[in-house]
């Protein structure tokens, strides 16, 4: 008798238990977030730039902690879509910043830095490629998939290579290619690491990796600037933190630090 | 390697919390049952002579020939010890038919054969066991009695040295036990190998063998005829064992 | 009712509501999958550039990596399950460990081995040469993921044939090719057929270790994983029709292997 009601008894408690337990974190991390957390969904290519900014952000908003969210772009508009838990997009192009401006999730669209493509090479093993021209002669190329910024960028950079330099260039070039990559910073790692002979990628990703690769110029012809844009979510939680946040980046102080990191100014008017 | 002989051994190992200490000897015409109470050690010892456990010390002969020696350095493996073996219940390959499980046998033996001498060998034992109506049968679809020949003819067609049978009635019922048990007495003494036969049944003990060996608590040293054993029991197990003669 | 019988009925409905929750939670969003997408657009996303050649590379990588993986899993799992010493139980953990291995950590420390700066890096080629980024990569790649599915079945299976049986059949003289061929394997083919299964399901699935690996290149590399998150990239439909399409091989394979796996079981046991 006495072990069938203990175990009756324990059943039943179960269950206000798990109710009390979620009851509880959904208030917790409500008050948490209404007071404190900014979340910033950024393309990885912002990631140290952003973190570094995170310090100055918590500096001037004490009670604030500022939580991201990196990843390929296309991958954190698919998120943003589905999930309502991001304060701040932040995006490596137009495209899917508007795209999300149009669906309504998104809103206040600012184009807030710009960023240039490169070529990248090993340092070690030594590479074939010694300038943009010379990219056919490597034996392994990795650049960006289609479906991610830094892949369109060097697809535009490919046309417009084609056109000027002839010889079926772009062609040439693509022959080589062994890998398309869905995040930039992959891409900077398979040249790191030697596995391939050239890649391309940002400015910005290059010049974190000066030890280990070195950076080409893209001649100015065939140069296309990559614009970041962000915009606030409309159904953010934070969304006076989130006006807070942007307003840094378009600070002098905001600026000056893209700047340092390599990042281009939005446009060529502004200092 | 191919004399026929005694088997004579003298094996000392740790087997648990039992020290198993057995050294005996069987002629080829006088089968020895060995008898002792549960858990004594007796299938043990059958596996030891098998190769299939370990011997601390000791030594095993059939004949001249040397299958062990802890001294020396001699372990002669499984495959190579021609000792037949019938465990209890009686381990045929579930997944062959009763002619496979013997062809398995007449192939590992060492003599070689072409195909047509294997399949006429497997024809004898079939024949000689009265097992040729079940030859297609599965291993599994099998009566108890059925079984025990299937695995006494294939432990016999690798052309054993010493047959060692681990309680060979004791999956039967009491019917069959009495029938099989005086067609095993018969054919035994037709074979002329040296057979060690493992029970609990003091019915076995009286019939299949000449000789008795009890085993208890691991250890035995000599062997008696079943009349020594009744006139001057040596222990409380063996005057309750042949207590129980019918 | 009595107390004991409502004390029962008590007892069962807990277990069955603990089972249901988790039922629930593995089928939901496998059906919120399926019916997602209406079937026009499911064909819609099947004619994608990215399937086709995304599911042959997968299917014939996968397959490859399996016979790799028997081939040379089974010997390993027999020799395993006959020792019992230490020696023995260190390689079985060793073996089984990239159950553990995150995906991404494979594919790195499969970069580090094979990869340009690795120590075969000489061997594949007198400059340096590096299996990565190839198709090669995506099987061993698949190979190092999913062999310890196998393995562990193929340990369990072998592991579970009765001692005696092989202790006899030594007895009877047979060679080490003998025990293996003609009765441990044989006694054994469920279980393998079953670990098979895993092995297989494992291999089609793997992405980290791939993606980090072999790279992303279609019709060389890009696997229906990677084509999905691919696609996902930039067209949600057809990361969905896709996500279907892996989730219907998936089924089907399992299913046939399912029946095969039974006729094998009812063989062995003298019933076919």
């Amino acid at each position: 008798m006495k072990t069938l009601d203990r175990r009756k008894f324990g059943a039943l408690s179960l269950a206000p238990l798990l109710g009390g337990c979620v009851a509880c974190d959904r208030g917790a991390s409500n008050t948490q977030h209404l007071e404190r957390e900014l979340i910033v969904f950024a393309a990885s290519s912002l990631r140290e730039v952003f973190s570094e900014l995170s310090h100055s952000f918590t500096a001037q908003h004490p009670e604030a902690r500022v939580a991201f969210n990196f990843a390929g772009t296309g991958e954190l508009k698919t998120q943003v879509e589905h999930s309502t838990n991001a304060d701040v997009f932040a995006g490596a192009d137009r495209e899917h910043t508007e795209a999300l401006v149009r669906a309504g999730a998104c809103q206040g669209l600012v184009v807030f830095a710009r960023n240039e493509p490169c070529i990248i090479v090993p340092l070690a093993p030594r590479s074939p490629v010694a300038n943009f021209s010379e990219l056919p002669n490597a034996a392994r190329i990795v650049v960006g998939a289609p479906q991610v910024p830094i892949g369109r960028y060097t697809d535009q950079i490919l046309e417009r290579a084609n056109k000027v330099l002839g010889h079926e260039f772009r062609s040439r070039v693509l022959a080589k290619v062994v890998s398309r990559e869905l995040n930039v910073k992959q891409v900077l790692a398979k040249v790191s690491l030697g596995e391939a002979d050239a890649g391309v990628v940002y400015r910005t990703d290059a010049l974190l990796a000066q030890n280990r690769v070195r950076i080409l110029n893209i001649p100015a012809e065939f140069k296309v600037l990559a614009e970041y844009t962000l915009a606030t979510l409309t159904k953010a939680k934070n969304p006076t933190l989130a006006r807070e946040w942007v307003a840094l980046i378009r600070s002098r102080a905001g600026q000056s630090l893209f700047a340092r990191f390599g990042f281009l100014p939005p446009s060529e008017t502004n200092p | 390697m191919n004399e026929p002989g005694d088997l004579s051994f003298s094996v000392r190992t740790p087997l648990g919390t039992l020290a198993l200490d057995v050294s005996l000897q069987v002629a080829a015409e006088a089968p020895l049952v060995v008898v002792g109470p549960n858990g004594a050690g007796k299938s043990s010892l059958l596996l030891t002579l098998l190769g299939a456990l370990p011997v601390r010390e000791g030594w095993i002969q059939i004949g001249a020939d040397e299958l062990l020696n802890t001294q020396s350095g001699v372990d002669c493996p499984i495959e190579l010890r021609r000792i037949g073996y019938v465990p209890q219940d009686y381990a045929l390959f579930p997944h062959l038919t009763v002619r496979q499980n013997l062809e398995f046998a007449v192939r590992g033996s060492a003599v070689p054969a072409t195909r047509f001498e294997r399949r006429e060998q497997v024809e004898a034992i079939l024949h000689d066991l009265q097992l040729s109506s079940l030859a297609e049968r599965r291993a599994t679809a099998l009566s108890g009695g059925e079984k025990q020949r299937v695995a006494l003819g294939r432990a016999l067609a690798s052309r054993p040295r010493v047959l060692l049978l681990d309680e060979p009635l004791a999956a039967l019922d009491a019917q069959a036990r009495y029938e099989v048990r005086l067609f095993l007495a018969e054919y035994l003494e037709t074979l002329r190998l040296p057979t060690l036969i493992v029970t609990h049944d003091p019915n076995d003990a009286q019939v299949l063998g000449k000789r008795v060996a009890v085993i208890e608590a691991g250890s035995c040293s000599r062997t008696l005829t079943w009349a020594e054993l009744c006139q001057a029991p040596t222990s409380r197990f063996v005057s309750e064992f042949v207590g129980r003669e019918r | 009712m009595t107390r004991i019988g409502l004390a029962h009925r008590v007892q069962t409905l807990a277990l069955g509501t603990l089972a249901a929750l988790l039922l629930a939670f593995l089928v939901i969003p496998m059906g919120c999958l399926m019916l997602g997408t209406s079937w026009g657009e499911f064909s819609a996303g099947l004619r994608h550039p990215l399937a086709s050649p995304a599911l042959k590379l997968s299917l014939w990588t996968s397959a490859l990596a399996l016979v790799i993986v028997v081939t040379l899993g089974t010997p390993l799992a027999w020799l395993l399950a006959l020792r019992r010493g230490r020696v023995s139980q260190l390689v079985e953990t060793l073996v089984v460990l990239p159950v553990a291995i995150p995906p991404a950590v494979a594919g790195l420390a499969l970069l580090l081995a094979f990869g340009k700066k690795g120590p075969f890096s000489n061997w594949f080629s007198p400059e340096g040469g590096s299996l990565a980024l190839t198709t090669s990569a995506v099987v061993l790649a698949e190979v190092f993921v999913s062999s310890a599915f196998f393995l562990q079945a193929a340990l369990a299976a072998f592991r579970r044939i009765d001692a005696r049986l092989l202790i006899v059949a030594r007895s009877l003289g047979a060679s080490p090719f003998q025990l293996f061929f003609r009765i441990a394997l044989p006694l054994a083919g469920p279980g393998l057929v079953g670990g098979a299964i895993l092995c297989f399901a494992r291999a089609l699935g793997e992405f980290g270790a791939t993606l980090m690996f072999a790279g992303n290149l279609q019709g060389k590399t890009q696997t229906l994983p990677l084509a999905i998150y691919t696609a996902m990239e930039s067209d949600l439909r057809a990361a969905q029709a896709l996500s279907i399409l892996l989730l219907a091989v998936a089924l089907a394979l399992f299913f046939g292997v399912r029946f095969a796996e039974r006729r094998s079981h009812a063989s062995v046991e003298g019933r076919l």
